[in-house]
């Protein structure tokens, strides 16, 4: 069932276009991170679905039910939504102990009493808060504090969860902490989640399908492996993954019967099966992709390559080693495998697996993919 | 499972083309705000403006061409343009302007002293004169006033001379007892600590590191005043003396105490009497002109400092340098100290206590005390038949109007505040927001005899669905808190600034209706703003003397409006004795003010 589902969205602030016609349909259980660089429109997506803010166009339907439309001019305020969500600041209300700031959102649904100290209870006890209860928002850590607001937003029991980069307050230690709390929440509850993050490291690591946007619009929407392995276009291709992705202009062309990757210096074959000419593109391969070979190593048989390149920089790291190289001008990163020893100012061959270089168009930036090619 | 999908709401009407306007709470509260502003503070002005042009009822006796309700230049050519201009507007304009320049130097130079004396000196004492230095504003100016004629009077006005000539003999000249001299002292005493609480931020404020950077770089002394220091005093002093120039050119009290035994005239003192000689528009021209005046100060003294509508605010990390050894003169510099305050707040009070257990005013000696007064039973002789201060039930009625009024106005200003800092906050960006924003700041710029005057003219008569509301408690409510409007304003709004708006969409996302989240969380998270804008108001409120004096009528007599009443009649035993009262509170109640605003912002 679509629990969440976006029509066409669009929200202006002025002149700026915040969100531009985005289409977003999610499934119950599902987590979705929605990523991408600050003002790209992923926290005002979220607040569109909360209800916190009114979009201008398009449509919005939660569970199933119509809670805004354009055309039918219907707008469900926030509090008949049923969302539950965690801020960024996580607005604990400070005049409240930990107990009330947990029930609050049980009274507005009228529970009896006791209901309420029992399921606050059990809230508490599943976040490891039970001996907090009587504290004030500003007695506690910045970590329990994120945890009474993931009570909070539990205990009411919402349809969808939604969470608005929630550990862009925290020290490292305690994000990847709190990672695995969030994690384990939506394994036990099952819960819809929408979670809005810059962070693609941890988009990477909690969500089960990724929303990447830019600029108002989605750039891909897709499953972890897939936003990394091919990137739909050159930006999220550089958002997205720890290290920069290398890139190296040239053209496609013919050659031998195959479609290939040809640059100055290099010939990459690759796996299309185009007509040749399709043009100017960017090949883009992942640090950890390119092969580096020094003199003494005979070259891989049937990669491209060899592409010239001057080592730059060296950073050991224990499991592995990283490498800035000189590639016609432009800065590479490569991770070597533990053991190898490079040198600055050596000169050094990479070798450019097919299976794992990614092309894209220089005018548009989209991905040259099979079947695309009729341009 | 929560199942509380309600049924889309639609909103047709309030729709425009392709953009989306719903009608929310905070939309329809904001739009309820701005009704009120328009009735209680844009209207008024705009109708005494439209007022001076139209001839009126009582204008036959003035001119015989009159036709109610037609237009006329008539009263702006008799205040502009005729034999009585320089009686009506010249001379009080002029003598406006002394009074504003005289009272803005002074307190320039006594405030700006005490102030380099505490921050920056080696002063002895220098916590307890910070702090005995802003007494004198939390006295009533006009009492200040008071207190210099008991101290200097001479038998011009008859009755007794003051205790200047009881202890000398010598017969203050007119120059020293009445008129510009010390109207010009009395409001520099009570004004200076404004200029004091001003130049000491900036002093306290000035990273001293930056100084000392300069002089280890070698500048000379006299470089690193001129090029780090005063730059950034500057602002405070300007805007300290602009401030004092706008209260003082719009001040009744003393002006009206200290002026009309000599017939000095300021403005407001011939606002006031044009409208007790029953001459409404040519007062009205008055107050149009003193509201161009302190507008156009107070735009100034904006433009100056660059921050709009910073009232004084005590605030400042103190970066406190070595201080400035002054040697054998640091007694001088306490002494300077420890005789304004006395004479600005240790003297008035004392004198007044002194002269309210006289039996005949002006004689200072033991055989003369009488608890009269204070205590005598009705039928007195001495006290021509009316009973001592505290049984006095006309006295104690005044007393309990003036606490009713205080709370009463407090409480309309601080709920007003509050919902428009509520709107103001949330509307951000949007139009009405801004609207709100600025009309709220409106009566700031009317000087409050102005401002009594105006709310005179517009609400004796019926209008439209308001009856008359002249001679009603109400009225005085009203006039009170939308003076006063702009603290509580303000303070609603910075209250509102700190609490984050995640908190009440928190609420909000839990399913909260705009009542619920209102009482459970915006209320309770702004209270102790609330309150501290409620005390203000009822502070202001209780000393208050020019916004109401043109208002009260026998049944809505405040204390303040009792005083000014006895002092006329010569009374000035009852006069001091209220006085007395009136400080007494007063200093309670700032002392309480202190307290809740130390205690505020716990979260």
């Amino acid at each position: 069932m679509k629990l969440v589902d976006l029509r066409c969205v669009t929200k202006a602030f002025g002149q700026v276009v915040a969100v531009d016609r985005v289409s977003l349909s999610i499934q119950g259980g599902e987590f979705v991170a929605l990523l991408g660089p600050s003002g790209c429109g992923k926290t005002t997506t979220l607040r569109m679905i909360a209800g916190l803010e009114v979009p201008d166009q398009g449509e919005i339907r939660l569970a199933g039910k119509g809670v805004f439309s354009a055309k039918e001019r219907v707008v469900v305020p926030p509090q008949k939504r049923n969302v539950g969500m965690v801020f960024q600041s996580y607005a604990l209300w400070p005049h409240m102990t930990v107990f009330q700031n947990v029930a609050f959102g049980l009274q507005v649904q009228r529970k009896p009493r006791d209901a309420i100290r029992r399921e606050v209870r059990t809230a508490l006890a599943y976040m490891q808060l039970e001996d907090l209860e009587r504290r004030y928002p500003h007695e506690l850590s910045g970590g329990q504090q994120q945890r009474v607001a993931l009570a909070r937003m539990i205990v009411a029991r919402p349809a969808v969860f939604l969470m608005d980069e929630p550990l862009s307050n925290l020290d490292a230690k305690l994000r990847t902490e709190m990672r695995a709390e969030i994690k384990r929440l939506h394994r036990d509850l099952n819960a819809t989640t929408v979670y809005v993050t810059h962070d693609q490291l941890e988009a990477l690591t909690l969500a089960s399908r990724i929303v990447v946007m830019k600029d108002g619009t989605i750039q891909q929407d897709a499953a972890p492996s897939t936003l990394y392995e091919r990137p739909a276009n050159l930006f999220v291709a550089e958002f997205v993954g720890s290290y920069p992705i290398n890139l190296i202009e040239g053209q496609l062309v013919e050659e031998g019967g195959r479609t290939c990757f040809a640059h100055p210096e290099v010939v990459v074959p690759t796996k299309l099966s185009l007509p040749a000419a399709c043009g100017e593109v960017v090949l883009a391969i992942r640090p950890e992709d390119v092969v580096l070979v020094q003199d003494a190593v005979p070259p891989p048989a049937e990669e491209g390559g060899p592409l010239p390149a001057t080592v730059k920089a060296v950073f050991p790291a224990g499991r592995e080693t990283t490498a800035h190289v000189d590639v016609g001008g432009r800065t590479w990163t490569i991770i070597c495998p533990k053991g190898t020893a490079v040198e600055v100012g050596e000169r050094v061959d990479l070798f450019l697996p097919s299976a794992r270089i990614l092309l894209y168009r220089r005018d548009t930036g989209e991905l040259v993919d099979e079947g695309s090619s009729d341009t | 499972m929560r199942n509380s999908h309600g049924p889309g709401r639609r909103f047709g009407a309030l729709w425009r083309g392709a953009s989306c306007k719903v009608r929310t709470p905070q939309f329809v509260l904001a739009a309820a705000l701005l009704a009120v502003l328009a009735v209680f503070v844009i209207i008024p002005v705009v109708r005494i403006a439209v007022d001076t042009v139209v001839w009126q009822t009582g204008d036959v006796r003035l001119s015989r061409d009159a036709v109610p309700g037609s237009l006329t230049l008539f009263h702006w050519q008799r205040v502009f343009r005729s034999p009585l201009t320089s009686h009506l507007l010249t001379t009080p304009l002029v003598n406006s302007i002394l009074v504003g320049v005289g009272t803005a130097a002074l307190s320039l130079a006594l405030g700006g002293l005490l102030a380099w004396f505490v921050v920056r000196t080696d002063m002895p004492l220098r916590r307890v004169a910070g702090t005995l230095a802003v007494v004198p504003y939390m006295i009533p100016s006009y009492t200040l006033a008071l207190a210099w004629l008991t101290l200097f009077k001479n038998q011009r006005i008859g009755g007794t001379a003051g205790l200047f000539q009881y202890l000398t003999g010598v017969a203050p000249p007119d120059w020293v007892a009445y008129g510009l001299f010390p109207t010009v002292v009395v409001l520099a005493l009570h004004y200076y600590p404004f200029v004091y609480l001003l130049i000491s931020n900036a002093l306290a404020s000035v990273d001293t590191s930056l100084e000392e950077s300069a002089e280890v770089l070698g500048a000379p002394r006299s470089l690193v005043l001129r090029r780090i220091t005063l730059p950034v005093v500057l602002p405070a002093v300007l805007s300290g003396v602009i401030l004092t120039f706008s209260r003082a050119i719009g001040a009744f009290g003393t002006p009206y105490f200290l002026g009309s035994p000599v017939r000095f005239f300021t403005l407001p003192t011939m606002i006031y009497s044009n409208i007790g000689m029953r001459f409404p528009s040519t007062a009205n021209i008055l107050v149009l002109v003193l509201i161009a005046l302190s507008t156009i100060l107070i735009l100034a003294s904006q433009k100056v400092v660059g921050v709009r509508r910073s009232f004084v605010t005590i605030s400042g990390k103190g970066f406190r340098r070595k201080p400035i050894q002054l040697g054998r003169w640091k007694y001088l510099a306490l002494a300077i100290t420890a005789s304004v305050v006395l004479f600005a707040a240790l003297l008035p009070f004392i004198m007044f206590f002194w002269q309210s257990v006289m039996e005949y005013a002006g004689t200072y000696s033991f055989s003369n005390f009488t608890s009269a007064f204070w205590l005598a039973p009705a039928g007195t002789r001495l006290t021509e038949g009316e009973p001592g201060l505290l049984r006095n039930p006309e006295i104690l009625r005044a007393a309990w109007n003036s606490v009713r009024l205080s709370a009463a106005a407090a409480f309309v200003a601080a709920v007003l505040g509050s919902l428009i800092g509520y709107a103001v906050v949330k509307g951000r960006g949007t139009l009405i927001s801004k609207a709100i924003d600025q009309v709220s700041f409106l009566p700031y710029l009317i000087p409050s005899i102005a401002f009594g005057a105006i709310y005179l003219n517009v609400f004796i008569r019926q209008w439209g669905p308001i009856p008359s509301l002249y001679g009603t408690f109400l009225l005085l409510v009203l006039t009170c808190a939308f003076r006063n409007l702009p603290f509580a304003a303000r303070s609603g709004v910075a209250t509102m600034m700190q609490v984050s708006g995640e908190l009440e969409e928190a609420a909000q996302t839990f399913g909260a209706g705009w009542f619920y989240r209102f009482r459970r969380v915006v209320f309770p998270l702004t209270l102790r703003g609330m309150i501290v804008g409620f005390s203000l108001v009822f502070m202001t409120t209780m000393r208050e003397l020019s916004l109401i004096i043109l208002l009260v009528t026998p049944q809505t007599r405040t204390l303040t409006t009792m005083t000014m009443r006895y002092q006329e009649q010569g009374f000035v035993q009852f006069a001091n004795a209220i006085t007395v009262v009136l400080v007494v509170m007063s200093v309670i109640g700032v002392w309480a003010i202190r307290k809740l605003g130390g205690q505020s912002g716990g979260y």
